[in-house]
C-alpha cells in the first residue's frame, strides 16, 4: 500500500509548486495530464500570507507603468530626451541621464492617472550621487508632500507635509531616495537643487528604478511596463502559510473580509484620534511583522489611564460582530494593553506586557470569550477580540497603559473585520476600507483524464478549521461532476459542528452521515471517505468511523475536486488532498488518516507482543 | 471483497501463556493490528499438545528455587560452593562444591510427591563421586562415578524407580535419580567412592539442579525465587499439529482417573505374565520414558479402576513394537474386550465403553508374546477420547477446558451487519456433546455453534441460548470433519452457509434478530464438543452469497482435492491443475 503509488490526483501543501492563479498537484506529474488547481481570489493585492521566513507577506505593486523606461511618454521631461544605458546602482547598463532644459529647475514630472493615487503612499527613486547637485521630490496634492534630498553628503536636506523620507546609501555612490505621504495626488516633480533648498536649472542626475507604492516604506523595486509591476503575494496566488513556530506550510483558504480601517498602519493619520495624552510616534529602527522598518511607538501621556489611539468605525452594528486586531511588541518597559471598542458592551480584552515582553491576559470580557494574542515572533503578538457593537459610532481603541498611563507599545497593522473569527492581516492604505475576496480553489474539469474513480474510489482530505466559525455549515469541499449529480461532499454540519459527508450519485442521495467528530478549531482531520457500491467507509484521524452498504449507480462522472462547492467560503487550512482510484481497505483507510499503531506482518506483531508464533 | 476485520487462527497462529493472537489485517497484508484473546484452562500443567514435530508436548516445572545458585536457598552443612566455574554448557555458570568434614554436603528443601526426577549436573574435581538423595520417606538415593560415567550404589526400596547417568561431554554427567514417593528434601553430596562420603575434605564440580515430575529429566530449566514452568504453560492455548497442520485445540475439562499414567510398577497396575521395564524405550513425547513389557503366554495389564456405573468412559493408551506387529485386545470396562494390533509407529489405541458397575477392570490383554511398548495410559469419563493429560500423582489428574474470550472487538464487529466464518474440524461421529463452543456476542444476546445430543450426527445454531438451525449430515450435508459454517446476519435475517451451501431453512433467532452491539467473541468448550479450529473470519457486512459460498466451500474443494490425491500413487502431469479446475467448476455450480 502507498498512498502515492496509488493515488492519481495528489495535492501536497507541503511540496507544492505553484504560480499565480494555479497550484500544479504533485500526481498526476505527466505534462499531458496534468490537474493543477485553480485559484482566484480577486483582483486586487489585499491578501497576506505568513512566508517561510515568518513574516508577513503582503502583495505589493509598481503603480507606475514604465518605471525605468524615462523615454517613454508617460514621463514628462523638461529638457532634452534622457539618455539610457547609463551605469546603473545595480551593476546594470540600466540607469538615465537626465538633463534639466535651460530656464527650467525640474527634470521630469508625472500628472497621469498612475501617479494620482490616494491614501498612504511612498514614492522612491535610485539617483546617482552628486557633489554639487541634489534633488527635491515634490508630490502636489491635498496636502503637497516635498523633500530636498543632498546627493553629497546622503541627507535630508528639508521636508515638508510628509510623513517620512529616507535617503539610504545602496553602494557605487548611489542612493535611494524616498518620500511618504498621505494625499490625493495630481502630480509629481522632480527637481534639480543645489544640494541645499536651491533648485537650480539645467542639470543632469542620473537616475534608474522609480517606484510608486501603497505603504509606509520603500520596499524592493517591482520593474514595470505599460502594466504596472507585481511582486510579493500576487492577486490569485494561492497562499501557503507557514506556522508561525515553524513547520511545514498549509493552503490557506478564508472567505472574503474587509477591513474598515481606512490606515491600518499610519496611526497618524486623521482617521486615528488621541483620546487624553497618549502619543504616537513613527520607529523606523523596529522591525514590523512584515519585515518593514516602520512601526509607531504608542505611548501614555502619564498622566490619564485612558491615553488611547482610536479609529471611529461609526456605526458597524448592521453587520453583527467584529474582530478587532493588531499587532503589538512591548518596548521592554512593563505596561498593561487595552484593546477594545466602546460602545454596547464595550467589550476589552487586557493584556500585561513584561520588560521581556512577555503577554499575560489580565482581563477580558469578549464575545463569545474569543480574544487571544498570537504570537508572531520577535517580541510580535496580535492581539484580538470579538466585539458586538451596538448602534450609533463604534471604536476601535488602544490603551499603551491602562495601569498608569507610564507605559508604552509598538503597534502595527490594525484590523476591524465583520466576522466572528480572525483571519488574516489585510493591509489597508487607501483612506477607506479594503476588502480581500475569499479564496477559490478548484481542479478543471479532469473527467477526460480518467483521474478520478468513477464506480469506486478514494477521496481524502487533510485540513485544519480555522478558530472561531460559528455552527453553520462551512467548508464544503467536494468531489463532483459537472452536473452536480455526483458529489463527495466533506463539510462541517449545521447542527451540531461535527465533520459531516454526504454522498450523491445519479442525483440521489446514498449516503448522508454525520460523524461522531466535532470540528476542534486549529486541529488537524484526515478525513478518507471511500466509495464502491455497497462498500462505502469513512475513516477520520486513524479511526474508522463508519461503514454503509448502500449501492448505486453513476449517471455522469465524476470530474473535479472544489475547495468551494457551497456559496459558503472556505475557511481552513488545507494540508493534502488525494485521489485514490480504487476503494482501498477499510484498515488501509484508517492507516491513511494517521492510524499508526499497527505492525507489518503478522510475525512482526506477534514477536513484539511476546509470543511465540506457529506455522 | 474487503479483507476480514478479525482473523483468528488460518495460516497466522500465535500464542502464549494466557493469550491467543487474533488480528485484523489490511487487504495490502502490511498492516496486522492485534487482537489479543484471553485464555485460560486452569491452574495446572495437565493438558498436553502434539507440536510441529509431532511429538506430544507436555508442561514441565522445575519445583527446586535457585536451581544454579547453590549459596541462595540451599543449605550448606559443612560444606562450601565457589561460583564462576566453567559449566557443561560452556558457560561459567558452574559451582565448586567442597566438604570441610565428613558428610559435607548443600541441601533445599521443597515437596514433591508421585512419580518424579532430581536430577544435577556434575562432573569430578579431586573427587571423582557425586551422591544424591531425596529425603523422607524411603530416601530414594544414588552413587555416580563421575570419572567413568557409572552407576553405583542405589536404593532398593519400591518407591525407587532408578537412576542415570548421561555423559553430556568435558567429563560433565547429567545423574538423576527417580522415585515415586512423597519427599520434603534434596540433597548432593561430593562422594569420596561409592556407597563412601566420610571423608573431611574434597570437592566435585556441580551445575543446574532440577526436580521434575515425571520418569525422566527433561530439558533444564532455570529458576529463582518461584519455580519455573516451560513447555505447554498452563494457560497457553494448544496449537495442535494432529494430522501434520497446526489447529487450536479446543476440548472440554476431563479428568485421567488412571494414577502413573507412564509409571506401570505400581498404583494399582497389575501385569501379570509380564515383565516391565521402565524407561525403555523413547516415547511419543519423546524422551526415553516409554515402558516395555515382555509378555508370555497369557500375559496381560490389568487395573483395577473405579468408575460410577452406567456412565460412558474413554480408555486409551499408545503402543507400538521394536519390529513386525503385535496383536491384543484391550478394553473390559463393560467385559467387552476389542482387537488392536500394535506396528512399529506409536498408536494411540481408543475405545469407549459404560460401566456397568463400579469396579471393574481395564486392561490389555496380550494375544502375541513377546514385548509391548506402552506409554500414556489414560481412563477418562466421556463418550470420546481426548488429548493426553500426563498423570504422575496418585490421585486423579484434570485438564481443564479451554476458553478464549475477547470481550473488546466492537472496532472489528461493530454494530450492524455481520458475517462470521468459523473452520473447525470436528469428527461427528462418536463424539457428540451438547454444549455452545463458539459464541459471539451483541450485548448479553448472543449466537453461535453448539453440538447436539449423543447420537444425533448434528451440529446446531442457536440463538441468545435456543436452538436456531441444525446442520444435519446427511444426504445434503455429507458428514465431513472439516466444517466451513458462516452465518450471515443482517437486522432482518439469520441466514446459515455450510461447506459451500446455503442453507434455505428460516432460522429461528430467537428474538437477537434488530439492532446489534456487536462486542464480543467467546470460544468456550465447556460441555462442548471437542474441536479444532482452524480460523474465525469476521466481516462487518453482509457478505453476498456468492462470497459466503466461496469462503466456506474453498475448503470443501480442497478437502476433495487432498483426499483424491491422496487415493492414488501417481498424478499425471497436469494432473492436478486439471481438477483444480474441474472443482471449481464445481464450486461455480454450488454457487
Amino acid at each position: 500500500m502507498s498512498f502515492y503509488d496509488d493515488s492519481t490526483l495528489l495535492f501536497l501543501a507541503a511540496g507544492a509548486v505553484y504560480k499565480d492563479g494555479k497550484i500544479n498537484t504533485i500526481k498526476p506529474a505527466a505534462p499531458n495530464t496534468r490537474a493543477p488547481l485553480l485559484v482566484t481570489r480577486g483582483s486586487n493585492l489585499t491578501a497576506t500570507r505568513v512566508d517561510s521566513n515568518g513574516l508577513i507577506e503582503k502583495g505589493r505593486e509598481n503603480l507606475l507603468t514604465y518605471s525605468n523606461d524615462f523615454s517613454n511618454a508617460a514621463w514628462s521631461m523638461s529638457g532634452s530626451a534622457p539618455i539610457g544605458s547609463q551605469d546603473g546602482y545595480d551593476g546594470s547598463n540600466n540607469a538615465w541621464s537626465i538633463t534639466g532644459d535651460v530656464g527650467d529647475n525640474w527634470l521630469f514630472r508625472r500628472n497621469n492617472t498612475e501617479i494620482q493615487k490616494s491614501g498612504v503612499q511612498t514614492f522612491s527613486i535610485y539617483v546617482k550621487k552628486n557633489a554639487n547637485h541634489g534633488i527635491r521630490i515634490y508630490f502636489f496634492g491635498t496636502a503637497n508632500a516635498n523633500t530636498y534630498f543632498n546627493l553629497s553628503n546622503g541627507t535630508i536636506v528639508n521636508e515638508s507635509n510628509t510623513i517620512d523620507s529616507k535617503i539610504e546609501p545602496v553602494g557605487n555612490d548611489w542612493f535611494r531616495c524616498s518620500i511618504t505621504f498621505e494625499q490625493t495626488t495630481t502630480q509629481m516633480y522632480l527637481y534639480a537643487t543645489n544640494n541645499e533648498n536651491v533648485m537650480l536649472d539645467n542639470i543632469t542626475h542620473i537616475l534608474q528604478d522609480a517606484q510608486l507604492e501603497q505603504g509606509l516604506v520603500a520596499t524592493e523595486y517591482i520593474e514595470s511596463g505599460a502594466s504596472t509591476g507585481k511582486a510579493g503575494l500576487l492577486e490569485n496566488e494561492p497562499r501557503f502559510n507557514y506556522p508561525i513556530g515553524g513547520g511545514s506550510p498549509h493552503l490557506l483558504l478564508e472567505p472574503q473580509r474587509t477591513n474598515l480601517i481606512e490606515s491600518s498602519e499610519y496611526f497618524e493619520s486623521s482617521y486615528w484620534g488621541i483620546g487624553g495624552s497618549a502619543t504616537r510616534q513613527l520607529r523606523t529602527s523596529v522591525t514590523a511583522p512584515d519585515g518593514s522598518n516602520a512601526v509607531y511607538l504608542l505611548s501614555g501621556g502619564g498622566e490619564d489611564a485612558s491615553d488611547r489611539l482610536q479609529n471611529n468605525l461609526g456605526d458597524i452594528s448592521a453587520n453583527g460582530n467584529h474582530i478587532f486586531s493588531v499587532f503589538v511588541k512591548g518596548n521592554g518597559v512593563a505596561t498593561q494593553f487595552r484593546l477594545r471598542n466602546n460602545s454596547g458592551a464595550v467589550n476589552h480584552v487586557v493584556y500585561d506586557i513584561d520588560s521581556s515582553g512577555n503577554f499575560t491576559l489580565n482581563s477580558q470580557d469578549a464575545t463569545d470569550n474569543y480574544y487571544g494574542a498570537e504570537n508572531y515572533g520577535n517580541g510580535w503578538y496580535r492581539v484580538y477580540l470579538k466585539i458586538t457593537p451596538a448602534g450609533g459610532d463604534n471604536y476601535l481603541q488602544m490603551f499603551p497603559d491602562i495601569l498608569d498611563a507610564n507605559g508604552s507599545v509598538y503597534i502595527w497593522g490594525a484590523q476591524a473585520e465583520a466576522s466572528d473569527y480572525l483571519t488574516s492581516y489585510i493591509p489597508n492604505h487607501s483612506g477607506g476600507s479594503v476588502s480581500r475576496e475569499f479564496d477559490l480553489v478548484q481542479t478543471a474539469d479532469v473527467s477526460s483524464l480518467n483521474l478520478i474513480g468513477q464506480n469506486e474510489g478514494v477521496f481524502f482530505l487533510d485540513y485544519e478549521f480555522l478558530d472561531g466559525q460559528t455552527a453553520e455549515s462551512q467548508n464544503w469541499i467536494a468531489l463532483e461532476s459537472e452536473n452536480g449529480n455526483e458529489r463527495v461532499l466533506i463539510y462541517k454540519s449545521s447542527s451540531n459542528s461535527k465533520i459531516q459527508v454526504y454522498f450523491v450519485a445519479n442525483g440521489s442521495l446514498v449516503f448522508n452521515y454525520n460523524t461522531n467528530v466535532t470540528i476542534v478549531p486549529n486541529t488537524r482531520y484526515k478525513i478518507a471517505f471511500k466509495y464502491s457500491s455497497g462498500d462505502i467507509a469513512v475513516a477520520i484521524n486513524g479511526s474508522l468511523i463508519v461503514t454503509n452498504s448502500s449501492t448505486y449507480t453513476r449517471g455522469s462522472d465524476l470530474s473535479r475536486v472544489t475547495f468551494n462547492e457551497s456559496y459558503i467560503q472556505p475557511s481552513c487550512r488545507v494540508h493534502q488532498a488525494i485521489v485514490l482510484t480504487s476503494g482501498w481497505d477499510n484498515l488501509d483507510l484508517a492507516v491513511l488518516t494517521g492510524f499508526t499503531d499497527y505492525y507489518a506482518s503478522f510475525s512482526e506483531m506477534a514477536t513484539a507482543l511476546n509470543y511465540t508464533i506457529y506455522e | 471483497m474487503s479483507s476480514a476485520s478479525l482473523q483468528l487462527g488460518g495460516d497466522n497462529w500465535a500464542a502464549k501463556d494466557g493469550n491467543l493472537l487474533g488480528y485484523q489485517r489490511s487487504a495490502s497484508s502490511s498492516i496486522h493490528i492485534p487482537h489479543e484473546f484471553t485464555f485460560t484452562r486452569g491452574s495446572n500443567l495437565a493438558a498436553t499438545r502434539v507440536a510441529a514435530n509431532g511429538l506430544i508436548e507436555k508442561g514441565r516445572e522445575n519445583l527446586l528455587l535457585q536451581s544454579n545458585q547453590f549459596d541462595t536457598t540451599w543449605v550448606s552443612v559443612t560444606a562450601s560452593v565457589t561460583s564462576g566455574q566453567s559449566g557443561y554448557d560452556g558457560s561459567n555458570d558452574a559451582w565448586l562444591l567442597s566438604k570441610s568434614a565428613a558428610s559435607g554436603r548443600i541441601y533445599q528443601n521443597a515437596s514433591v510427591s508421585g512419580v518424579a526426577t532430581y536430577s544435577v549436573y556434575a562432573k569430578s574435581n579431586d573427587l571423582d563421586w557425586l551422591f544424591i538423595i531425596g529425603t523422607a520417606s524411603s530416601y530414594p538415593e544414588a552413587y555416580f562415578n563421575l570419572s567413568n560415567g557409572t552407576i553405583g550404589n542405589t536404593s532398593s526400596h519400591q518407591n525407587f524407580i532408578g537412576a542415570n547417568i548421561e555423559d553430556v561431554g568435558n567429563g560433565w554427567y547429567r545423574c538423576s535419580i527417580t522415585f515415586n514417593d512423597s519427599l520434603g528434601q534434596f540433597r548432593i553430596y561430593p562422594a569420596d567412592g561409592n556407597n563412601d562420603f566420610s571423608g573431611t575434605s574434597g570437592s566435585i564440580y556441580i551445575q543446574d539442579a532440577q526436580l521434575e515430575q515425571g520418569l525422566v529429566a527433561t530439558d533444564y530449566i532455570e529458576t529463582g525465587a518461584s519455580t519455573v514452568q516451560a513447555g505447554l504453560l498452563e494457560d497457553e492455548p494448544r496449537i495442535d499439529y494432529t494430522g501434520g497442520t497446526g489447529s487450536l485445540l479446543l476440548e472440554p475439562s476431563r479428568t485421567n482417573l488412571f494414577t502413573q499414567s507412564e509409571y506401570y510398577g505400581s498404583g494399582g497396575w497389575s501385569i501379570n505374565n509380564g515383565t516391565l521395564t521402565t524407561n525403555y524405550a523413547v516415547s511419543p513425547e519423546g524422551v526415553q520414558n516409554a515402558s516395555k513389557i515382555n509378555f508370555s503366554a497369557g500375559g496381560e495389564m490389568v487395573r483395577t479402576t473405579e468408575f460410577t456405573a452406567g456412565q460412558a468412559y474413554t480408555f486409551s493408551f499408545y503402543a507400538k513394537v521394536e519390529s513386525g506387529t503385535f496383536d491384543f485386545t484391550y478394553g473390559n470396562i463393560d467385559y467387552i474386550l476389542i482387537s488392536g494390533t500394535a506396528t512399529t509407529e506409536w498408536q494411540r489405541f481408543e475405545v469407549t465403553q459404560t460401566a456397568p458397575v463400579v469396579t471393574r477392570y481395564p486392561k490389555i490383554d496380550a494375544t502375541d508374546t513377546g514385548d509391548l511398548l506402552i506409554w500414556g495410559c489414560q481412563i477418562e469419563e466421556g463418550s470420546y477420547p481426548t488429548s493426553y493429560i500426563p498423570n504422575h500423582s496418585g490421585g486423579s489428574v484434570t485438564r481443564s477446558r479451554d476458553l478464549a474470550d475477547n470481550q473488546s472487538l466492537e472496532s472489528v464487529l461493530g454494530d450492524g451487519d455481520l458475517t462470521i466464518l468459523y473452520d473447525f474440524n470436528y469428527d461427528v461421529v462418536g463424539r457428540e456433546s451438547f454444549g455452545q463452543l463458539f459464541l459471539t456476542f451483541s450485548g448479553a444476546d448472543s449466537l453461535g455453534i453448539k453440538g447436539t445430543q449423543t447420537t444425533n450426527r448434528s451440529l446446531q445454531i442457536f440463538s441468545n441460548g435456543g436452538f436456531a438451525n441444525n446442520i444435519t449430515f446427511n444426504n445434503s450435508s455429507p458428514y465431513a470433519t472439516s466444517h466451513k459454517v458462516l452465518l450471515r446476519i443482517t437486522s432482518d435475517v439469520v441466514e446459515l452457509f455450510y461447506n459451500g451451501t446455503k442453507h434455505n431453512d428460516t432460522i429461528n433467532t430467537d428474538g437477537i434478530v434488530g439492532s446489534y452491539s456487536w462486542d464480543r467473541i467467546k470460544i468456550d468448550a465447556t460441555d462442548a464438543f471437542s474441536a479444532e479450529l482452524n480460523q474465525i473470519l469476521t466481516f462487518p457486512t453482509a457478505l453476498s452469497d456468492a462470497q459466503c459460498s466461496a469462503l466456506t466451500v474453498e475448503g470443501l474443494k480442497e478437502e476433495i482435492l487432498t483426499s483424491y490425491i491422496a487415493a492414488v500413487d501417481t498424478l499425471e502431469d497436469g494432473a492436478e491443475a486439471r481438477l483444480d479446475t474441474y472443482l471449481q467448476n464445481l464450486e461455480e455450480l454450488i454457487v
